[in-house]
């Protein structure tokens, strides 16, 4: 079920050095192209890391990507395109990754402690292209804990805000 | 270890220490600490490859890489006691040396 699988993504931060099928690797890239968009504008450029010396490269200016992922998913916005929503569209593009990955028996984590600026001149990324999040992937070396969520009740209000179910 | 390992890692340190300090300009509070923490980790596997062995610093690493940093921000009081142990072995060192 969807559901199980959004419930058991985890932030993963130690990853093995096995690397990731290319097939596997290719629906990753899928579920980013399937996400939805404003307007279907898909203000959006993926770009693959996987040689070691490239990650390490990626590693050393983003203080927030932890372990050594066989893979990073640099989720940049384009801006040459209508960019209204690009923020939440690229978003969107790196749930449906890491929930894909997931359902592959992949770790993964999100990753926005980068130096945009950095990457940009480490991947040669056109000034339109902003990185804006990267998405660390690879095998766990162990199962991450569970840092829990919030009581659903504090979160739902029903028809108004501070709302209970089933009242008018 | 070559020099040349040794300049990569130096440089490795610095840019892990100038782009967190950028970054940490938007970032919650509690990043900063972490940072440092890491940064301080880092440093003592530094001074290891460089051949620059001491109990202290094997002791600093061994706690820092015991300590689940990944765990933030969820066990920030333990954090906060875990640093101020840490304090607490340097200043004895340092008021013993
Ligand atoms: C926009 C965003 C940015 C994040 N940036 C980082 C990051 O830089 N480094 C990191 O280790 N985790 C990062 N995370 C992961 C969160 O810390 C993680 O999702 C949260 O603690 C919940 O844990 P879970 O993903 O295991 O459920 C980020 C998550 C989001 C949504």
């Amino acid at each position: 079920m969807v559901l199980d699988i959004i419930k058991s993504r985890r932030s993963i931060r130690r990853f093995l050095d096995t690397p990731i099928p290319p097939e596997i690797l290719q629906e990753l890239l899928e579920a980013a192209q399937w996400a939805p968009s404003g307007s279907n504008n898909q203000p959006w450029a993926f770009v693959v890391v996987q040689e070691p010396a490239s990650v390490r490269k990626v590693k050393m200016f983003s203080p927030g990507l932890g372990g050594v992922p066989a893979a990073l998913l640099i989720v940049c916005s384009d801006h040459s395109r209508e960019d209204t929503t690009a923020i939440m569209d690229v978003s969107m593009a790196a749930q449906n990754v890491m929930l894909v990955a997931t359902d592959k028996g992949l770790g993964s984590c999100v990753v926005r402690s980068h130096n945009p600026k950095a990457l940009q001149t480490l991947l040669e990324l056109p000034a339109d292209v902003v990185p804006e999040l990267i998405v660390a992937l690879g095998y766990a070396v162990k199962p991450a804990r569970n840092p829990g969520r919030r009581p659903i009740e504090e979160l739902v209000h029903w028809e108004q805000y501070g709302g209970q179910p089933g009242e008018q | 270890m070559s020099n040349e390992q040794k300049v990569s890692g130096l440089i490795d340190l610095l840019c892990f220490l100038v782009v967190g300090a950028r970054e940490l300009v938007n970032e919650p509070k509690i990043y900063g600490p972490m940072r440092l923490m890491e940064a301080s980790q880092r440093l003592t596997g530094l001074a290891e490859d460089c051949d620059i062995r001491h109990e202290l610093l094997a002791e600093v690493s061994r706690r820092i890489g015991a300590f689940p940093l990944d765990a933030l921000p969820e066990g920030e009081e333990e954090f906060i006691h875990f640093m101020d142990d840490l304090i607490v072995l340097l200043a004895s060192w340092v008021r013993d040396h």
